[in-house]
């Protein structure tokens, strides 16, 4: 039998939880030379901190744990049953971390390396095929390359879905002495943290297929703008750029070749339309991230005026990719249309939440029921968000349509650059479609007067209606409003800003006519338009509700049961989440509204 | 001189690139001394040879640069939408009424963007660490520890 390997995770969900700490003990621990190493993130965040000691997944590991992997795992070769995962729906333990269904369900190639590799070390990520794809590039030349990336279809994974390899085309054939690559690492989308985990885990990837773009585009120097939160992303791609510099990938005369290259890292400083790339070159070039008309394209006319092409990070990722293994490898996953694979994160009220990787062309229901284990706490599914505040909510009827970016769009939603939040019926819609415009309002940059003033006036209404002062012709404004921003707005945040509206205006209609009639939110959320009350038949008088109340609003004891005051409740809704058994229950409100 | 340095380490950084980013030095300027002294703007707008009201207007436009001087336990809530539809509101609420009888200087709270560990919601993150999962209990233990580290009863 070989040496053991163990691994510990090192994203930010499971150095929140002291990865670090539970890394030290075990290097300290282990004497029989069994290796320790820190590896990116593995994608199922809610099960951190995780430790894998070869395949064997540990969940939850806590400090007190590490003596007994040391012990009976690495020294007995027993194997610790209680720390394994245990499957929601059979309770049963699992050992091998391939036999979880949140694993099992996947597709994992650009997230291959993620978890496995130490993202510190360039050893590591030339052991597992690194550069080799930049070694072919080097090979084959412009020509070639831009051929293999048309030939496989890849569409930019930043959201839009334009063809990469015609992208590149442009940017090739546009005069200019100097060129520019960018990668575009500003994932603004609240709910997103795909870009995040990948440069993390597998940074030399992203910059692997960046250089491989500046050779067919001809770039001699290539920008990174990651966002300014993402602080430990900065780190791992600044160690990666200098590790890549060290072996001769980065530099002059690349490999022997005739090509050279240089890369700039680039933070942000907290804006969310940087992440359309005109505002984001003007961000580069030191000036407030306003975006401009186009054409000229950035292809054409980019950064400091050069050529300049700009892709996401799962793009460049999945460019690496491709020259690794062919086209035609590519190729035969996904859909015709959209062939390869599609990286989610997915979070909100969903059991498995986590980073994950399918082929494009899953349905929805595979991705949040199979992978993602279903709903949380037994609630029922209402809507799937995809796409962050460009996207839509797509309803139950529709979990059946297969992911890809037509799809999506039918849908009235996008596939945006990965975003999937899961809400279940505890989501107010109307709240949640005032949550997404509140965030465009808050981010719109105010050069064009339809994002500017029309997001504002439409997010007035929404407020309107979740205070309960919403009138029958609202629906209408609404509806013209999001129609006057989707076409006149000059960029994408605003065109794509009245999404959330539009979506939850078309299937959760009934929601919005409930809180302007009724006065009623049915989700109990709106404040003033519900009550909550204990169901006593599922009470098991464990009191958890009255720990949890903000307000002290419950009272009673455990003896004689719990009711809740509704004087003093102000519907937070701390004890709907403290409630192991949904006992629960949302009513209509007490004092109803005259109209 | 201080200030003149930072300005030559981030045109360094972008290896002879003349064209360097006034966003870039600023951020350089901010986590030097945590905010924008505006003393110190004063300085740089004739170091860069830029006018104060261009960066003035550079400053306002990004939500990442701040004005005045941090408190000494910052502590941001994650507005994501995972954070969104776990209550990330409510806790914040929580924790602003828990930390009423601390001094004005010692604690800070703001709603930011999405933090990117929403596999964690909601989230916390107190002085650079972050803190998944909160309750209500979690948020009470983390006003306990900042009221220990200020010595503050209660």
């Amino acid at each position: 039998m070989g040496k053991k390997q163990i691994r510990v995770c090192q994203g930010t969900g499971c150095l929140s939880s002291k990865s670090d700490e539970i890394t030290q003990i075990l290097k300290d621990g282990i004497s029989d030379g069994t290796e320790v190493k820190i590896s990116g993130c593995h994608g199922f965040c809610s099960q951190g901190p995780i430790v894998l000691v070869d395949d064997v997944l540990y969940t939850h590991t806590s400090k007190s744990d590490v003596k007994f992997i040391i012990k009976n795992h690495i020294g007995e070769g027993k194997i610790l049953k209680n720390k394994l995962y245990k499957n929601p729906e059979t309770n049963r333990r699992i050992e091998k971390y391939k036999d979880i269904p949140f694993y099992a369900n996947q597709h994992r190639i650009l997230l291959e390396r993620c978890g496995v590799i130490d993202p510190e070390s360039i050893d590591d990520y030339i052991a597992h095929r690194g550069y080799e794809g930049l070694k072919r590039a080097i090979d084959i030349g412009p020509e070639n390359i831009i051929e293999i990336v048309k030939e496989a279809g890849l569409r930019g994974r930043g959201g839009a879905g334009f063809p990469t390899g015609l992208k590149w085309e442009f940017a090739r054939k546009a005069k200019g002495t100097q060129k520019y690559v960018i990668i575009n690492a500003d994932e603004g989308d609240p709910g997103a943290f795909m870009d995040r985990s990948i440069l993390e885990a597998d940074p030399h990837s992203v910059i692997e297929g960046m250089m491989i773009s500046a050779i067919a585009i001809a770039a001699s120097v290539g920008y990174i703008y990651v966002r300014a939160e993402y602080p430990l992303a900065v780190k791992r791609f600044k160690i990666a750029v200098e590790q890549a510099r060290e072996r001769g990938f980065l530099g002059s005369n690349i490999l022997g070749s005739r090509f050279s290259f240089e890369i700039v890292v680039n933070e942000g400083a907290g804006a969310f339309v940087c992440g359309e790339e005109t505002a984001l070159i003007a961000s580069i070039e030191g000036k407030r991230g306003i975006p401009r008309q186009k054409p000229p394209f950035p292809a054409v006319s980019g950064l400091f005026n050069a050529p300049t092409n700009i892709n996401n990070v799962k793009t460049f990722a999945a460019v690496a990719w491709i020259l690794r293994h062919g086209a035609d490898k590519f190729k035969q996953m996904g859909t015709w249309e959209s062939p390869g694979t599609a990286i989610f994160s997915l979070t909100g009220k969903v059991k498995n939440s986590g980073l994950i990787e399918v082929e494009m062309g899953t349905t929805l229901r595979e991705i949040i029921f199979d992978i993602g284990g279903g709903v949380s706490k037994n609630r029922k599914f209402k809507a799937v968000q995809t796409g962050g505040p460009s996207g839509g909510c797509i309803p139950e009827q529709y979990l059946d349509t297969p992911v890809d970016y037509s799809s999506l769009a039918e849908l009235g939603s996008i596939m945006g650059s990965g975003g999937m939040v899961v809400i279940d019926e505890d989501t107010c819609i109307v709240e949640f479609a005032k949550y997404f415009l509140g965030f465009t309002q808050e981010e719109s940059c105010g050069k064009c007067t339809p994002c500017r003033e029309g997001t504002l006036r439409a997010l007035e209404i929404l407020e309107r209606i979740t205070r309960g002062e919403g009138r029958m012709s609202d629906i209408d404004d609404l509806e013209n409003l999001a129609r006057v921003i989707k076409t006149t707005s000059l960029c994408g945040l605003g065109q794509t800003a009245p999404n959330p509206l539009l979506s939850t205006l078309k299937y959760f209609r009934d929601e919005y006519i409930e809180h302007i009639v009724e006065g009623t939110c049915r989700a109990g959320v709106c404040k003033g338009m519900f009550s909550l009350e204990i169901n006593h038949e599922k009470c098991i008088s464990c009191s958890k509700c009255q720990k949890g109340c903000a307000f002290d609003s419950i009272l009673g004891n455990r003896e004689e049961g719990f009711v809740i005051q509704t004087e003093t409740c102000e519907g937070c809704r701390a004890c709907l989440e403290a409630c192991p058994v949904n006992g629960i229950e949302v009513k209509p409100p007490i004092l109803q509204k005259v109209k | 001189m201080l200030l003149q340095e930072l300005i030559s380490f981030s045109i360094a950084r972008s290896y002879g690139n003349d064209k360097t980013s006034i966003v870039q030095m600023l951020n350089d300027l901010q986590s030097h001394y945590g905010y924008l002294p505006k003393e110190e703007l004063v300085q740089f707008s004739k170091l860069v040879d830029l006018s104060l009201s261009k960066i003035w207007g550079i400053i306002t436009f990004y939500s990442h640069y701040k004005l005045t001087k941090p408190a000494k336990h910052p502590v941001q809530v994650c507005s994501g939408t995972a954070c969104h539809v776990r209550n990330s509101s409510l806790l914040k609420e929580v924790f602003e009424e828990k930390i009423r009888i601390l001094p004005e200087d010692a604690v800070s709270v703001e709603k930011v963007a999405c933090l990117g560990c929403c596999a964690l919601a909601p989230v916390f993150e107190a002085s650079g660490v972050i803190h998944g999962n909160m309750t209500k209990e979690k948020v009470e233990a983390l006003v306990n520890d900042i009221k220990l580290e200020e010595g503050v009863n209660g």
